[in-house]
This record gives C-alpha cells, sequence and structure tokens, in this order.
C-alpha cells in the first residue's frame, strides 16, 4: 500500500475488473491528472464516435479522444482495451489486422451498422442525461 | 482451449503495439528514446493486469483459474513426493474398497430382478407365530387347486405360477450330460416378458397333462450343446429318458431362476402335490399389504369351503387337502392330542402373505453385505480422517505464505478454491488408484467368492449373481462422485482453517503461546479427537473381524468325520439304457486296477451333496412307538436336518464308506458276507445310536424303512458332516448297494457318485478315469470332478468370503489408523520443536519430555481403544448369524484385538515422538 498523504500514482490504481460498470477516463487538467469515473456507456460511447469518423487502431483511439476532446480527456490504456473487446464482442465493432505506417501488424477496429445505431442511441442517452443534470445544477431550489 | 491461446496472443500483441506507438509518438515529439519508453509504460499501467481485465471480457475467466489451480496443485505435489505418495495410496485405499464393495452389493442388493417391472415380482408366503411367541415364515405351499383359484379370484396378483429347479440327464446329439433345468409355469415365463431368441415361449395350456412335452433351451446351451443349429426348432431330445421336443432358445440375457439354468419344461399343474414356490405380479395399483389381505382371504375361505364339502371337523386327509399347518420347529410331538392343540394354534395365527420376490431372494445376505458396506465406510471414514490430517499438517507448513497472500489481497474464496482444487486433484488421483485396486479386488473376489458350478452341492453361492459383478459405468460413476466428494470435504476445512482472518495480534499470539505444562495436543484437541474416533472404528472393524476369522477357523477345524485327502470325487451322467448298478460296479473294478488307486467306491450321495430326506423308519421295537399306526409321519420341511424317525438314507457300496474313511466306531462295516443276506444289513450313524430312538443295543436291531422293508443294523459308523461343516449331523442310515435288492432298486433312479482315493495327487488320474468310462461306453464321460477337499472348502466358501473380506477391510483400517497415530504424533512433536527445546534448556531431562508426549499419547490411544472396545460390544450382535461356534463377545477376541492394536500403537507413538530426545535446545531456537 502506498502511504497515505501522496496521491497515488496516475494509471497505477484503477482497473476496471472491480466494477465493471465504472469506466476510468483522466480529466487532464491540473497536477496530479485527476481520474474521474464516468457512468456505463459514456467511454463506449466516445469510443464508437471516434471510430465513426473511420477505422483505427487502439492506441490511435486514445489520441483521437484525446485530441478530440481539446487535450481533456484521456481515456485509460486498463478500461480502453477491455472495452473496445467488449464492445467487439457485442458485434458493435469488427476489427481486423493490418500493417501500420511504420510496418507494425496492428488491430484495427471498425464500426459496424449495429455499432452505428448504438452510437445514436448511446449519444441520445447522454444528450437527455446531460440535460437533466444541467437542469438540475441550475435550478433554485423551487421544485417542490 | 485454441481459441482462448490465440486470444492472449492477440491481446499481447495489440498491446505491444500500442506501446510501440506511444514510444514512437514521444521520440518524434523529442523526448529521448529511454524517457519515451518510460512514459510510455507507465502510461500503459500494469499490463499484466490490463491483459487480464481484457482477456477477462471474452469470458471463462474460471477456466483460466481452473487450469492455473491444476496447475500450481500439480507443481507442488510433485516437490512433495512423500506426502503425495502418502495422501493417494491412503485415498486408494479407502476409495478402492468402497468401490470393490459397492459394485458387489449394487447389483445384488440394490438393483431389482433385471426384469420388467422387477420390482413388482412377488412370492406368496406364510406366516405363523411360533410357541417361543417368535414369528416364522416361508413359502407357502398351495395346492393347483387353490392355485387355480386364485388365478381366478385375485385382482390384485396376475401371472401365478410356480417353478422348481432339478437336476436332469439330458440325452442329446452330443452323448449325455447332467444339466441344471427348470419346471416352470408357462404364465411365469410369460411374465418375465423376455422375448426368445428362437421360436416361442410355452403356452398356457402346456401345462396340462399330455401336452407338456416341450422344452425351451438357454442361449449358452444351444450354443454348446447343439452347436447353435438354427434348425435346432423341432427337434427332439431326451430328459431323463423322456421325450421332449424343443420349441425354442432364450436369450443369453435370461437368467432364471439361476445363471446356470441351461432348459425350462412346463411344469405339469396337475396332481395333488402341493407347491411351495408360488410367484406372480402385482397388479398395478396394488400394494404388497392389499395384496396380502386379498390373497390370504381368498385361500382361506377355499380352505373353509372345502372344509365345510367333506362335513364336519374331521381330521383333514393330506392328499389335496388344505396345506397342511407346518410341524413345529422340533419335529413330531411327544404326544398326539397335545401336538393336535399345537397345531390348531399354528393354524390360528397362520396368514398368508405376498413378498417382493427380489428382496426375499436377497434377504439371505442383505445383512452380510450391509456389515460389509458399513466396515467399507469405515475405512473410508479412517482413510479421509488421514488425508485430513496430512492436509492440515501441510497447510500449518505454508501457514506464513497463505498469510502473506490474504494480506497482499487474494480473495479467500479464490484461496480456498485453490487449496480445494489441490486436495479433488489428490482424491481423483486417489480414486484411480482406487478403481484399479477394486478392479483387481473384484476379481480376485469373484475366483474367491464363486463356488464350484454344482447345483448338487449343498452350498451354492455366497452371494446371487456374483458372477455379473464387475466395475461398469455406474460403478465408475460412483467412485467419481466419491472421489470428488471426498476430495472436497478433505480439503475444505484445513482450507477455511488455513485462510481464517488473523489479526497481526492474533499472529503474534499463535507463534508464541506455551501455556502452563506440557500438552501436547493443546493447539489442536480437534485432531486428538479424530485420531482417537479413528482408533474405535479401526478397532471396531478389528473385533468384527477377528471374530469372523475366529469362527472360520473353528469351522475348518471341525471333525468332518471323514478323511477329504487325496479323495477324487465324481458322477456319471447315465442315459436311461444304462442300468446303474451293474455301470457302477464294472467302473469300480476298471478304476480300482489303475496304478495309484487306494480304493473305490460309489454311493448315491456324497458328503455336503444334496441328499433325499422322508424315508420313515420305523423301529420294529418296541411295538408302542407313538407314530405306529399312525401311517408313516410327515416327512420335515425341506432344508431341515433328519430326525431319527426320518434319517437321512445313504445307499453305499461295500468300500464307499472305508474310501472316505468313515470309522466303524462299533460292529462291522460292510463285507462280501453280505451279498444276498435277508433282511439286508444297515449301518446307522452314532448320532442315530445315540438318539435313544432304538431302544437296546443299537447292533443286531431289526428295523423297518418304508413300512415293510427289514433291516439288521451290524455297525454304527463315526458321524460326518453331511449338510454342512457347521450343521451338527443328522442321523443317518446306510445299505449296502450290493448286498441288497432292495437298496438297489431304489438306486436305479439316482446318479451314482464315486470316490477314488489315491496315495497321491488325485486329480493326476483324471485323464485315466476318462479313459476307462468312454471304454465302458463311449457315450459316457465322468462329469462334476472334484476332490473331496474341494467339495468341503466349497462349503465354507461363504464364512470364508466374509472372514477375508472383513479381515482386509479391518487390516486397512488398522494400519491407516496407527499411520494416522504416527503422522498425528510425529506432527505435534515437530511444531512444538521449539517448546521442547525450550523445557530442555530449562532443565527438563529426555525422560521428562518423553513421558509427557508419552502420556498425551497414550491418552488418546486409551481412549480410543476403551470406545473402540465398547462401540464393538454394541455392535458385534449384528455378525451373530455368521459366527460358528462363539459368542459375539467372545473373551478371547475383545481381549487380544486391543491388545494388538495397542501394541502397535504404542511401537508408532514410540518411533514418532523419538525425535523430540534428539531436539537440542540450540537447533529449536533457530528453528524458528
Amino acid at each position: 500500500m502506498p502511504p497515505a498523504g501522496e496521491p497515488a500514482p496516475s494509471f497505477v490504481q484503477h482497473v476496471d475488473n472491480q466494477h465493471p460498470w465504472v469506466y476510468g477516463v483522466y480529466i487532464l487538467m491540473g497536477s496530479p491528472h485527476q481520474k474521474i469515473d464516468l457512468l456505463q456507456g459514456t467511454l463506449d460511447m466516445l469510443i464508437l464516435q471516434a471510430l465513426s469518423w473511420g477505422p483505427q487502431h487502439g492506441y490511435g483511439l486514445s489520441q483521437l479522444i484525446r485530441s478530440g476532446s481539446g487535450e481533456v480527456l484521456q481515456a485509460e490504456t486498463g478500461s480502453l482495451y477491455p472495452a473496445l473487446h467488449r464492445l467487439e464482442r457485442q458485434r458493435w465493432l469488427k476489427s481486423k489486422w493490418t500493417q501500420s505506417e511504420n510496418r507494425q501488424r496492428v488491430k484495427v477496429y471498425e464500426l459496424t451498422a449495429a455499432g452505428r445505431k448504438q452510437l445514436v442511441i448511446e449519444h441520445d442517452r447522454w444528450s437527455r442525461f446531460n440535460v437533466a443534470i444541467d437542469r438540475l445544477m441550475k435550478a433554485k431550489g423551487s421544485l417542490a | 482451449m485454441r481459441f482462448r491461446w490465440r486470444l492472449r496472443r492477440e491481446i499481447d500483441e495489440e498491446l505491444r503495439a500500442h506501446l510501440q506507438m506511444a514510444i514512437d509518438d514521444r521520440i518524434s515529439r523529442g523526448q529521448s528514446p529511454a524517457a519515451a519508453a518510460a512514459a510510455a509504460k507507465r502510461e500503459l499501467g500494469n499490463e499484466p493486469l490490463v491483459r487480464e481485465t481484457t482477456r477477462d471480457v471474452w469470458g471463462g475467466r474460471w477456466i483460466e483459474e481452473f487450469t492455473q489451480d491444476v496447475r500450481l496443485a500439480c507443481r507442488s505435489l510433485a516437490r512433495a513426493p512423500w506426502f503425495t505418495a502418502m495422501v493417494v495410496g491412503t485415498l486408494a485405499l479407502g476409495i478402492g474398497s468402497n468401490v470393490a464393495i459397492y459394485s458387489v452389493v449394487e447389483p445384488i442388493v440394490l438393483k431389482a430382478l433385471p426384469y420388467p417391472g422387477g420390482d413388482s415380482l412377488v412370492r406368496l408366503a406364510m406366516t405363523f407365530n411360533t410357541t417361543s411367541g417368535g414369528q416364522r415364515r416361508f413359502a407357502a405351499p398351495v395346492s393347483f387347486e387353490d392355485l387355480e383359484f386364485l388365478r381366478t379370484r385375485a385382482r390384485s396378483v396376475s401371472h401365478l405360477g410356480t417353478y422348481s429347479n432339478f437336476d436332469a440327464t439330458l440325452t442329446g446329439r452330443e452323448g449325455v450330460a447332467y444339466i441344471s433345468a427348470s419346471r416352470i409355469s408357462p404364465v411365469v415365463l410369460a411374465m418375465l416378458e423376455t422375448t426368445p431368441a428362437l421360436g416361442r415361449l410355452f403356452e398356457d395350456r402346456e401345462e396340462s397333462q399330455g401336452r407338456d412335452r416341450v422344452a425351451i433351451l438357454s442361449h449358452g446351451t444351444w450354443q454348446r450343446r447343439f452347436g447353435a443349429d438354427p434348425q435346432i426348432l423341432g427337434a427332439s431330445i431326451l430328459l431323463d429318458g423322456v421325450d421332449y421336443q424343443i420349441v425354442g432358445v432364450m436369450p443369453a440375457s435370461f437368467r432364471f431362476p439361476d445363471a446356470d439354468t441351461e432348459l425350462w419344461i412346463p411344469f405339469p399343474a396337475w396332481g395333488s402335490s402341493n407347491q411351495p414356490m408360488i410367484v406372480g405380479r402385482l397388479t398395478a395399483g396394488a400394494s404388497f399389504r392389499t395384496a396380502s389381505d386379498e390373497v390370504d382371504a381368498l385361500l382361506k375361505s377355499a380352505h373353509a369351503a372345502r372344509q365345510q364339502r367333506r362335513d364336519g371337523p374331521a381330521p383333514p386327509s393330506r392328499a389335496g387337502g388344505p396345506p397342511p399347518p407346518p410341524p413345529p420347529p422340533q419335529g413330531p410331538g411327544p404326544a398326539v392330542a397335545e401336538s393336535r392343540v399345537e397345531g390348531d394354534r399354528i393354524e390360528k395365527s397362520r396368514r398368508f402373505v405376498v413378498q417382493n420376490l427380489h428382496e426375499e431372494s436377497v434377504a439371505g445376505v442383505r445383512t452380510s453385505l450391509a456389515i460389509v458396506s458399513a466396515a467399507a465406510g469405515f475405512v473410508l471414514l479412517i482413510a479421509c480422517v488421514n488425508v485430513g490430517g496430512l492436509l492440515l499438517a501441510r497447510g500449518l507448513k505454508r501457514d506464513r505464505e497463505m498469510w502473506m497472500r490474504l494480506a497482499l489481497g487474494a480473495g479467500r474464496g479464490r484461496l480456498v478454491r485453490q487449496i480445494v482444487t489441490e486436495s479433488v486433484l489428490l482424491a481423483v488421483a486417489g480414486g484411480t488408484a482406487g478403481v484399479l485396486l477394486a478392479a483387481a479386488g473384484v476379481r480376485a473376489l469373484r475366483t474367491y467368492g464363486t463356488a464350484l458350478p454344482r447345483p448338487d452341492l449343498a452350498a451354492s453361492s455366497i452371494v446371487p449373481r456374483l458372477e455379473t459383478v464387475g466395475i461398469n459405468g455406474k460403478v465408475l460413476l460412483f467412485s467419481i462422485l466419491l472421489s470428488v466428494t471426498v476430495g472436497t470435504v478433505c480439503g475444505l476445512v484445513p482450507a477455511l482453517w488455513q485462510t481464517r482472518p488473523r489479526t497481526r495480534r492474533r499472529l503474534d499470539r499463535e507463534a508464541t503461546s506455551t501455556g502452563p505444562g506440557f500438552n501436547l495436543f493443546r493447539r489442536s484437541r480437534g485432531r486428538a479427537l479424530l485420531l482417537t474416533v479413528q482408533i474405535s472404528l479401526a478397532l471396531i472393524l478389528l473385533l468384527g473381524s477377528g471374530l469372523l476369522v475366529r469362527s472360520f477357523l473353528k469351522l475348518t477345524s471341525v471333525n468332518l468325520g471323514y478323511d477329504a485327502k487325496r479323495v477324487l470325487t465324481f458322477q456319471v451322467p447315465l442315459p436311461a439304457d444304462v442300468a446303474a448298478l451293474p455301470f457302477s460296479e464294472r467302473l469300480a473294478e476298471h478304476v480300482r486296477a489303475l496304478p495309484g488307486v487306494a480304493s473305490v467306491g460309489y454311493a448315491d450321495h456324497l458328503p455336503l451333496s444334496r441328499t433325499r430326506l422322508g424315508h420313515a423308519l420305523l423301529s420294529a421295537s418296541p411295538p408302542s412307538s407313538p407314530i405306529q399306526g399312525q401311517g408313516p409321519p410327515l416327512p420335515p420341511p425341506p432344508g431341515a436336518s433328519g430326525t431319527p424317525e426320518f434319517p437321512i438314507v445313504h445307499l453305499v457300496s461295500r468300500d464307499f464308506l472305508a474310501t472316505l474313511g468313515v470309522p466303524v466306531v462299533r460292529g462291522r462295516g460292510f463285507s462280501d458276507r453280505d451279498r444276498g443276506v435277508q433282511p439286508g444289513p444297515l449301518l446307522v450313524n452314532r448320532r442315530l445310536a445315540d438318539s435313544g430312538f432304538l431302544k437296546e443295543g443299537t447292533i443286531g436291531t431289526r428295523v423297518y424303512t418304508g413300512g415293510e422293508i427289514a433291516w439288521d443294523i451290524i455297525g454304527i459308523v463315526d458321524d460326518i458332516r453331511g449338510t454342512g461343516l457347521a450343521n451338527p449331523p443328522s442321523p443317518e442310515i446306510f445299505a449296502n448297494l450290493e448286498g441288497t435288492v432292495e437298496a438297489a432298486s431304489l438306486f436305479e433312479h439316482g446318479s451314482p457318485y464315486f470316490a477314488v482315493r489315491t496315495g497321491d495327487n488325485p486329480t493326476s488320474l483324471i485323464p485315466a478315469i476318462r479313459s476307462v468310462v468312454a471304454r465302458i461306453d463311449s457315450r459316457l464321460a465322468p462329469e462334476r470332478i472334484a476332490t473331496m477337499d474341494e467339495i468341503a472348502v466349497n462349503s465354507v466358501l461363504q464364512p470364508r468370503f466374509y472372514a477375508v473380506a472383513l479381515g482386509l477391510l479391518a487390516f486397512i483400517a488398522v494400519t491407516l489408523a496407527v499411520v494416522g497415530i504416527y503422522g498425528g504424533i510425529a506432527f505435534a512433536v515437530s511444531s512444538r520443536t521449539r517448546e521442547i527445546g525450550i523445557r530442555t534448556a530449562l532443565g527438563a531431562s529426555k525422560l521428562q519430555v518423553f513421558g509427557a508426549i508419552g502420556r498425551d499419547a497414550l491418552l488418546v490411544a486409551g481412549l480410543g481403544l476403551a470406545v473402540g472396545v465398547l462401540g464393538g460390544a454394541a455392535v458385534t450382535r449384528y455378525l451373530e448369524g455368521m459366527l460358528f461356534g462363539l459368542t459375539p463377545l467372545d473373551p478371547t477376541v475383545f481381549v487380544v484385538a486391543p491388545l494388538v492394536f495397542g501394541l502397535a500403537i504404542l511401537i508408532a507413538a514410540i518411533i514418532s515422538a523419538r525425535p523430540a530426545l534428539g531436539v537440542s535446545p540450540l537447533a529449536s531456537l533457530r528453528h524458528e
């Protein structure tokens, strides 16, 4: 166990096998990097969205999520790959092995038709969730 | 598995590529290669964990963990070969003995008769109260008139009929042979719902006179004696000289009533005799109770109706009448009036009952097999305790490892699973070895326990259908279940204990605890208790087997009354056209001339062969004998021994008794002088002479058999154990075959047994005898060849079987218990090395240390032995029916067994405690 008081070194601690309904995504702001736990489906949605721009391998996806979020979100490797494999198992993704630019064998993921539909569903759900949270946060105690 | 392997490779490669790209990226952004690699690795995180988690997405994690556990267990067991061998060996003995016993018990006791609806096959029996207040039950004899009445009226029972086995001389194409055949009611054959392999079953009308000359062959007989001739149907055979037509062949699986039944003919359903074996099938919906009520009411009403037709309470005549009340067990009462009152009372308590045929057929062996099963269970229990102890001891050595792993966050369930996997693995290995042991054991049991295939001998087989016993799928399933259960149970307790949650303080306390005074088992009272239980269980087994072994030794040391050594016996089946007596005389003459033959005799029976009963013997004096004027008294029920009034009759050649070595006690034996003498000379045995039935000095007394044939008693011969070694000799008479026409005429329908006394090995004579028989008549051959020794051994197979089986189990149990004690004490001593060292350092002498250990060990052993003796005294009474010549509380056994066992424990304890003597204080402190 690390001595108390010191922050946990990032990336080391969290692996989502204990609580499969929570995904580790880091917010790359401040120091040290702060980890946030997102609801299930959020990382899935991010992956599906990133893949909707075209086939991509795992590392490329993590870079896309990072750059696409304006350098704010960083998917944890220990969450990214389980999520990819889970989505593949659910047949929302398909994969094939290809050569990368520097002639490395990489596994490239691609959205399936089912995956496209799922992306719409996830996005819709996320928007409604967002609106609801937003509304709650802006309410002025007059809910009763 | 292939999929998982590929998955693992792909994920590895995927992550490797990820890492490589991350590094390349960072380098291209200007980081140094080393810094880039470190940063990328840090970003990736705990790589093995990431891989594992990703793999888990695809499920099947348990497979991986399981293979992991198995691999780990294999490796750690391989590193402890002694421990592994010990556990596997112990479990092999425990599981193997249970598998062997189960494979014997399962088909015999647990399985119903192997026919469709075998559970609803029933037998008619009769119960009545005895004078002593008990209840006796035996097969109900029913006349054909009553049987017909039952068949038309009974609703709860169908297919009522009968069967009985008999020996017949079959004259077929291949010569003459003895076969065991069965007369069976057509309806009973139909009841068993077996389709014949060839031809047809009997038709119902074939049980009536004139139509009953039809026969059905068994599959084996058809193949062996008729060359599997497909054209066999319609062929005729001679059975005891009577012509029968073959109408069918049964399939090989059909074994009714016995496995060695070779032929069936219809049971003739006429005549006035009462049939003792009435069987049938319960109709759907009927219970044994309702069927019993119905049959009892029907039979009693039939008897009452007939009684009335006959007008009044005249004593029932025997022929065709209702079944006579069974005679009281002690034979005819002394006075007629008294016995009539007795008879009435018995008559009133009489009740017909319907019983399960299968249960009746195994009733005789059920108790014995239950005892053996319980013994096997004891052995398994002892083995489990041993293995549990060994695992616990091993677990203690890994105590720190377990504690460390728990502290590092290993799940308790996961650890328990790992430990149990190891013990189940051990149990499966032990079970596999056990099944191999059991297979060998069952084969041994079968050869050891299978009697001579001789329906003519009194004791035929130990357990019914033993020949079908073997390791089959059911037995394998049983052993797998048993192994896994044993493994789980043995492993679970140590596993839970090893992984118990412990605080640091408790850990410290456990490591150093030393209470006041020395106590070997302080930290393991449970283990001490288990050792005690083990000892008492093993002792109970030892007591039981000791009783059986001692009883068997007593049985075999019984004076047979003849000299069984170097006597060869055989029988020659004779066709109808060969007269028995001239043939026998001629054969005896020829055999006597063979080299190595000392003497030859022949007779209608051998000792221990089945005998005829029911030749009434009338003593001429005193004339007022109570049975005179009453006509011949009723013959005793089958299976009973003879009485003075009904001695067993032997027809013997002049030299037969001398050949067997039966000594003449008084008077003289038969000689050539007796030829043609009137009245014929007769020998009686000592039992008859001493019975007081022949009132005056026995020799010279004139007696009558069958009412009119006169005999003069010329001598008294020693008693022989003719019906079994355990049975007291019956009254017997011997008539000389050559001497008298009457004896010779009785002999005519028999089939002679020959006895040949030889100088050395009797079996070497067999070829010579074969050729001699063939020279007299080329169609004939000797059969049922056995030495008298073999026949004697055959008669004690059953007690020998159980003595050996229980003896073996007890031996295993005692060995395991002694090993358990040894291991228990050795472990207790070694885990207290430090304490012993400190005590020695503080001035305790070796003797004191040794005494302290010995005191605790002996306390455990003594307690176990005491409980065992008490337990044995409580349970050995179940062996009572299997014991000969001693009581279930035989003092010799109850003193010797605990002494021997105690001695063995003492030796084991001393050996196991010896290391404690050598403990040097220094070494022991370094030990921690």
